[in-house]
């Protein structure tokens, strides 16, 4: 954190002009009320004020330090009495010295400044507990700032979120494309058309019945995927192939739901859709200190034109994550000359 | 006796074509292919008189097929996808069949075809697709075009320039130039309006490939781009640019 009288000179200014504000009240209470003359009145003045202007900027570290520390309310409380009286009694010190060799031959007036201690201690302690509630004020402003900021931030991720997660959950096409395939099915082999007619609608029944902020154990988004994958299959044949190694342990690891779904949609996209060749999907699910690591890839043919993939898809993955988790290091991509490698960690649930 | 192909990418949808032409005794299916490549190939060689055709397809898709071809088939288009159909009737083509289709659909399609044989006019059936669906300029993210016999598929960030050679336009890329047949105004439409911009009447540019513009004669510029290629750039032109490059 920046400190606040320094961040730029407009603050500094202010702060000039609150502190000779003051010294000029202080000279006139010594030059009207207590009858110095106005030389002294004015030097006393200057001597006092200034020197806890200066000290004053530097509080601002004790009181982030101690802000830092996350000390408890006695703790922070028994710091600054201490810190208080030490500051007030140094500060007092220090401009009695300078003073006294200022004014060496004035006895009767160093003789008052003796006298008057208490006062000035007083004053001393009054000037630290401002300035140190100041600067309370400035953090705790700040912090509230930030807190609205990263609201509002938060607030707008989850709107954008749940808009592409609706447009993504049905590909009308993959949908139409799958009815088309039953429909050729009914004549070829009615038995393997009813069996997509029921993988067609599990598989609608899941994706239509899930919320987005739900965890589910990997075990029931794998079932999802197969179903997906094998509804494709129907229409691809021997072009998609995938193979799944999953560690027993990880079946029941939370997800959160839906989360792998678009993920295996891109590889099908920009895999299958785009080559006559074989394309392989390897799904690799292994447990880690953290949580679980998950390794996707699929082979894409590297002569296939550039198409513009939307990364639509990743990206939605990359903010549920960031969500969900508030971390946006859990998505890592890799791609080579016709490979492309997706590597997640999800962690323990929060 | 009718020769026809099927061309799509999926078992299914070609098991599904047969089976609704195994009613029909004169067509013959010359052949099935699965993909825009074998496709294109097979129309050339074939010389088919009914083409099914997907749109969706691994190496090319259905349009960027028919642009390569010298004479247009009878094409009834099969897809998945509605929003081609303003397109498939540009093309003139005999339907446009929305999968899933019946076999009743299927046979009015047919119809058509029959009809299109007799004299080419085109479907009032597309006609009413076409008319329902608001005019979605397709943003093209690559070109195909053929040299001598090979076939090459351009990424449209690769190509430096455009120049229009009367029915002609000439595509410059760095490693050389492709002549395809072709209007500069629909490469204007189709191409992305904020990386393509027509500095002359002639020339449609790449601006991330602009150099520099050297002032040529009084309030003229010439473009320099990064291949060395020095193009006039025309009033209206450098207005366009300036708009977008916002010097």
């Amino acid at each position: 954190m920046i400190h606040p009288l320094l961040i730029n000179l407009r603050n500094l200014a202010i702060y000039a002009l609150f502190w000779l504000l003051l010294t000029a009240c202080w000279a006139g209470l010594s030059f009207f009320y207590f009858r110095s003359p106005i030389g002294l009145a004015i030097t006393d003045s200057v001597v006092y004020n200034f020197s806890f202007a200066i000290l004053s900027i530097g509080l601002w570290y004790t009181v982030r330090y101690s802000n830092l520390e996350k000390l408890n309310i006695v703790n922070r409380f028994l710091h600054h009495i201490v810190e208080a009286i030490i500051i007030a009694g140094a500060w007092f010190l220090v401009c009695y010295l300078i003073l006294r060799t200022l004014f060496s031959t004035n006895h009767d007036y160093l003789a008052k400044q003796l006298a008057s201690i208490p006062i000035i201690i007083g004053v001393g302690l009054i000037y630290y507990t401002v300035s140190t509630m100041f600067y309370y004020l400035v953090i705790s402003y700040r912090n509230l700032q930030e807190k609205i900021q990263h609201e509002s931030e938060l607030k707008a991720l989850v709107k954008e979120t749940e808009l592409s997660l609706l447009k993504s959950q049905i590909n009308p096409h993959f949908l139409f494309n799958s009815l088309n395939s039953i429909s050729s099915l009914t004549i070829t082999n009615p038995a393997k058309a009813q069996e997509m007619i029921i993988k067609l609608s599990e598989f609608l029944r899941h994706s239509i019945g899930h919320k987005e902020d739900q965890m589910v154990a990997l075990r029931a988004e794998i079932d999802q995927i197969m179903l997906y994958l094998d509804i494709e299959k129907i229409r691809f044949g021997e072009r998609l192939r995938y193979d799944f190694k999953i560690n027993p342990q990880c079946m029941e690891f939370l997800v959160p739901a839906m989360i792998l779904q678009p993920l295996f949609e891109n590889a099908i996209k920009h895999g299958v859709y785009e080559s006559t060749e074989e394309v392989t999907i390897t799904f690799n699910c292994q447990p880690k200190a953290e949580g679980m690591n998950i390794r996707l890839s699929n082979n894409f043919d590297p002569e296939a034109p550039p198409r513009k993939g939307n990364q639509m898809g990743i990206r939605n993955i990359v903010s549920r994550l960031k969500l969900i988790y508030q971390r946006d290091d859990l998505l890592k991509i890799s791609k080579s000359q016709n490979n492309f490698d997706l590597e997640i960690t999800l962690p323990y649930p929060i | 006796m009718i020769k026809a192909i099927i061309i799509d990418d999926e078992q299914p949808a070609r098991d599904l074509i047969s089976h609704y032409l195994s009613g029909h005794k004169d067509i013959e299916i010359a052949g099935q292919f699965a993909d825009g490549f074998t496709g294109l190939k097979a129309i050339q060689d074939l010389k088919p008189d009914l083409v099914f055709l997907d749109i969706q397809m691994p190496k090319l898709t259905g349009f960027e097929l028919l642009e390569l071809l010298d004479e247009m088939p009878n094409i009834i288009f099969t897809t998945a996808y509605d929003q081609f159909a303003i397109k498939a009737f540009e093309l003139n083509a005999v339907d446009y069949l929305l999968k899933p289709y019946s076999q009743e659909r299927f046979d009015q399609a047919l119809v058509k075809a029959y009809d299109h044989f007799q004299h080419k006019k085109a479907s009032t059936e597309i006609k009413k697709l076409a008319n329902h669906i608001a005019d979605n300029q397709e943003i093209l993210d690559r070109v195909v075009v053929k040299t001598g016999s090979k076939i090459k598929v351009i990424p449209v960030d690769s190509i430096l320039y455009l120049e229009s050679q009367d029915d002609y336009v000439m595509i410059y890329l760095t490693d050389g130039k492709f002549l395809k047949q072709q209007t500069m105004k629909y490469f204007e439409q189709h191409l992305d309006a904020t990386k393509f911009v027509r500095i002359h009447r002639s020339y449609l540019v790449n601006i991330n490939t602009i150099k520099q513009l050297e002032l040529y004669e009084k309030n003229t510029y010439m473009a320099v781009l990064s291949n060395g290629a020095k193009l006039r750039v025309s009033d209206t032109g450098y207005k366009a640019l300036k708009g977008l490059m916002k010097f």
